[in-house]
């Protein structure tokens, strides 16, 4: 039974996981504070025209990921860069989403480690999983939406008597432009990160639909994501929602059950480290697929020790303090973009045209064949003359 | 202590990992590997004992910054 | 991990065997009768239990045959009866020294087989037959005399149950195929045997049902039984680790057994087993992941008793992995977690405790285990004096003298009860407890759950013989979840769970 081979159902759910990342912490953007569940759909929305091109992408490439399309379309120089670029992206999104980790696990659990270790044991577990090939992360990521779903629905469940509907008010009262940027906010992070799942599609069974995988995991992304925004505004209020860095750990200190649980703010830590480990194993698996890609080495599991561990160091590079993160925040969705949008559409369109061509060229033999009769005398009175 | 812990860390990956690597003879695999593995273990030696690396972002906010200028 | 020098020892077996080998071959059979015996008595020379004798027949002396056999392993009733009897008293002229006169009209045995083979005929003897030899004759008769002790059946130690039947395995293989062919009356039931081990030339038969069995897993139990290349098999663990597939695993990859209807319901469910002469252990496979948590009994009982019982041993397992470390997660890094009135009691109990928590759990699971490991291995009469100085003048001589603390004991406690619910996961509880115990004093809460997650993620990566120990996550039925977590009544259970066989037959018609 081959390990990377998954069905539709398994690749949905490690979508689903991976959206729901870093964004189920802060229940997505909270630029708009009340509005914030908005900002959810409309990034999906946004996201979907994008997604789609991503899964023309491994249609018109089925069975191959997306390094052996960059150097198939762009030949061997073109498209080694092209890989360099996008194993950068991988392992530098890896290492913010494990720099995020870390600091909220400093900032709210546990003072004493140094980050270097909470990293480090991360990455344990996200390199256990790409050793143990697609199919496991796939199964992984199934127990894991189960345990999310399940803590989601408590929370909400138990939050119902602190909850004010009124925070929800006054409803749109932002400027549509607000509307249109935070949008786009939420379509660069977490919606267009799954561009990073064109790595992996060559896992997917031939003939599955890529088109369904990308859509659900979107969406189901977006659903549960939306009913996190909801229940996080719905308790805290406007206030809380704009000021604090992970509004859902604020959340959930406010809810209780009865006397004797008042404190669970560690049930949803379960949920947030859950998923930071699936998103930091796909794009572990990127980076260490598209190092493998370059040097044209089959068998990327091998190198998936050190790439790791590299990632662990620029994660504790790549920001001086807490600070530098929220700043780059917002200058990440712009940062992101040709990564998001220009290489894919870039690749879409060589393929298309590369597609075309071949389509064309299949007819042209199968003309010749039929009218192989008319062609044998063309040739023969062109001898002739 | 956490150089401790790197540094016990890295003889079972050496063992674990390297050694069966060496003896498959892949030439390319190992020097590939090689590479890599010490290269990790520099930087994760340099950034637990607190020696300051250059940080990308400061490098993409400039490039972003003055892109957006013009 | 360090194996560089393996090659070595390979040779030096090689051509201790092939010397063996060598020998066999350079001996031939002849016509007479005379030349035979003196290569019999050489071949097995040295071994005193070899007896031969020279049986004349009454009537015509002239007609004389030579019998061999192994003394102890033969029913010399049989062998006096029906072989020396016929042969002295009957009527023979010299028109009826042939073989298959001889084997037809005069000896009575009712298995019997012609052989110029001398691998069989040693092979034969070796395992309880007698051989015959007559006078310018190449071919040998070999006869069934099987007739050597064995243990009784008796209850296997390991598996007692309440309720339900108290057979169990003996060490003969011909015993333990017979108490599974009383069980299932068909001629579906399939027995293949074979000789595995270069010395030992061990029986092994191979049982399955035709119509029910998984051809995939079949196949490739059989082509790694015969790939087999080892000196002796001498128990069920050889095989196990022959044939288990590579890697190391903490998890089981077959189940074994002592007990013939646990073996039966495993075959009628679709797997195969593996039975070894000289082990009382059988060995199905393959083995999924649930079977850890099912007993025989669970069938015997009334079936809402047996799934609580299920139920109750998976939550076990669990419990003896994680409290140690939920303990210590809970107490040294969240105190919030826990009502505040609960956490005042332990933490002014901890105040009088010298070491920091961590590092006094891994000291009591260690002394724990040290306690387990010795209770297995004491002869009876120790154990009851010993057991009460270790456990109660011990346990609590360091509790008053405040070495440990109180809380900690009883942590310790369940964690050990817990744990013996399922002996079989034993290896996979130690490591695992100790790596969830590890990573929780690195980082608290975070660790734990990166411990646990590395334990689900290596029960999903387990195999057994092609087939995933852990079923189709992405698509459960209650088909599945009928038989493994809980057990619906018998009227309920019709389909065969469909995972391990392509054919779903009904189990309640006669398949």
């Amino acid at each position: 039974m081959n390990t990377e081979i998954i069905s539709k159902k398994l690749m949905i759910a490690t979508m689903t996981c991976f959206v729901l990342g870093s964004s189920i912490v802060s229940g997505g953007s909270t630029v708009l504070i009340q509005d914030s569940w908005v900002s959810v759909i409309t990034g999906a929305l946004l996201a979907i025209p994008m997604v789609l091109v991503y899964a023309r992408i491994v249609k018109l490439y089925p069975k191959k990921d997306i390094y052996e399309v960059f150097l198939e379309l762009f030949g061997k120089i073109g498209g080694r860069i092209f890989i360099v670029m996008f194993t950068w992206y991988a392992w530098h999104l890896g290492a913010l989403v494990l720099r995020d980790f870390s600091e909220y696990i400093q900032s709210t659990v546990k003072q004493d480690t140094p980050q270097v270790i909470v990293m480090l044991s991360i990455i344990v577990v996200a390199v256990y999983l790409v050793r143990s090939g697609m199919r496991t992360i796939g199964r992984w990521s199934i127990i894991v939406l189960v345990v999310i779903l399940l803590v989601v629905i408590t929370t909400i469940i138990l939050g119902v008597n602190n909850g004010r509907i009124e925070n929800l008010y006054p409803l749109f009262n932002h400027k549509p432009l607000e509307f249109l940027s935070d949008a786009f906010l939420m379509f660069s992070f977490p919606y267009a990160e799954t561009v990073l799942f064109l790595t992996v599609s060559n896992s997917l069974k031939k003939d599955e639909s890529p088109y369904r995988v990308f859509i659900y995991g979107i969406a189901f992304g977006a659903t549960i994501l939306l009913f996190v925004s909801l229940r996080n505004i719905v308790l805290l209020g406007q206030e809380m929602v704009r000021s604090s860095l992970f509004p859902s750990f604020v959340a959930i200190r406010i809810i209780g059950l009865g006397k004797f649980l008042t404190k669970i703010e560690g049930i949803v830590m379960i949920n947030f480290i859950l998923l930071g480990i699936a998103k930091i194993t796909i794009t572990l698996l990127a980076a260490t697929k598209g190092v493998a890609s370059l040097f044209n080495i089959r068998n990327y599991k091998d190198f998936t020790i050190p790439i790791a561990i590299l990632m662990v160091v620029l994660g504790m590079i790549v920001y001086d303090n807490i600070i530098n993160l929220v700043d780059f925040l917002i200058i990440y969705p712009i940062y992101a973009i040709p990564f998001q949008i220009v290489i894919p559409l870039v690749v879409w369109i060589f393929a298309e045209i590369k597609f075309r061509k071949t389509k064309i060229k299949k007819k042209g033999v199968n003309a010749v064949l039929i009218k192989n009769s008319k062609v044998y005398y063309k040739v023969v009175s062109d001898l002739k003359i | 202590m956490v150089l401790v812990i790197v540094i016990i860390s890295y003889i079972f990956i050496i063992g674990f990992d390297y050694i069966p690597l060496i003896k498959s003879q892949n030439k390319k695999e190992t020097i590939i590997y090689s590479t890599l593995l010490a290269l990790s273990f520099v930087t994760l030696v340099l950034v637990v004992i607190g020696v300051k690396l250059p940080s990308p972002t400061k490098l993409i906010e400039y490039l972003l910054k003055s892109i957006i200028k013009t | 991990m360090f194996g560089f020098n393996k090659k070595k020892n390979k040779v030096e077996i090689d051509s201790r065997i092939s010397g063996l080998n060598r020998s066999l071959s350079d001996y031939k059979l002849s016509n007479k009768i005379e030349e035979n015996i003196k290569m019999m008595k050489e071949i097995f020379k040295d071994n005193d239990n070899l007896k031969i004798r020279k049986v004349i027949n009454s009537s015509n002396p002239k007609f004389f045959c030579y019998i061999a056999f192994f003394n102890g392993m033969v029913d010399s009733k049989i062998i006096n009866d029906s072989i020396i009897k016929p042969f002295t008293i009957s009527n023979l002229t010299d028109k009826d020294n042939n073989i298959t006169k001889i084997s037809n009209q005069v000896i009575y045995i009712n298995e019997l087989k012609e052989s110029e083979d001398l691998g069989k005929m040693v092979e034969g003897i070796a395992s309880g037959d007698t051989l015959m030899f007559l006078d310018n004759e190449k071919k040998v008769l070999i006869l069934n005399t099987k007739g050597f002790e064995h243990r009784a059946i008796s209850e296997p130690e390991s598996e007692k149950i309440l309720v339900g039947p108290r057979e169990g395995f003996t060490e003969s293989l011909i015993v333990n195929t017979v108490m599974i062919q009383r069980k299932i009356r068909t001629n579906q039931l399939k027995i293949k045997y074979m000789g595995i081990g270069r010395t030992t030339n061990t029986h092994v038969a191979v049982c399955y049902i035709e119509s029910v069995v998984n051809r995939d897993v079949l196949n490739e139990l059989l082509t790694r039984l015969e790939g087999i290349d080892i000196d002796a098999i001498l128990d069920n663990n050889y095989i196990a680790e022959l044939i288990g597939g590579k890697g190391y695993s903490p998890f089981k990859r077959m189940r074994s057994t002592e007990r013939p209807d646990a073996v039966v319901g495993k075959l009628l469910e679709g797997r195969v087993a593996v039975l070894i002469d000289g082990s009382p252990v059988v060995v199905t496979v393959p083995h999924l992941f649930i079977e850890n948590f099912q007993s025989p009994e669970d069938y015997y009982v009334n079936a809402d008793y047996a799934s609580i019982s299920r139920i109750i041993r998976i939550i076990g397992y669990f419990i003896t992995i994680c409290t140690p470390s939920l303990y210590i997660a809970i107490e040294a890094f969240h105190h919030e977690m826990i009502p505040t009135p609960l956490f005042i009691n332990i933490a002014m109990e901890r105040q009088s405790a010298p070491l920091p928590a961590g590092l006094e759990m891994f000291v009591m699971l260690f002394v724990f285990e040290l306690l387990k490991e010795t209770g297995i291995r004491m002869p009876g009469n120790i154990g009851d004096a010993l057991s009460i100085v270790g456990a109660l003048v011990i346990g609590q001589a360091a509790v008053e003298a405040e070495l440990v603390a109180a809380s900690m004991i009883i942590v310790i406690g369940i964690t050990g009860i817990a744990g013996l619910l399922t002996p079989k996961l034993d290896s996979s509880v130690l490591l695992y407890r100790f790596l969830i115990l590890f990573f929780t004093i690195l980082i608290g809460f975070l660790g734990f759950i990166i411990g646990l997650s590395i334990l689900v993620i290596n029960i999903l990566n387990q195999e057994s013989f092609g087939v995933l120990q852990v079923e189709r996550i992405d698509s459960i039925k209650p088909q599945d979840i009928k038989d493994k977590f809980i057990r619906r009544g018998w009227k309920n259970m019709i389909n065969r769970p469909g995972y391990l066989t392509n054919n779903e037959i009904r189990k309640k018609e006669n398949g």
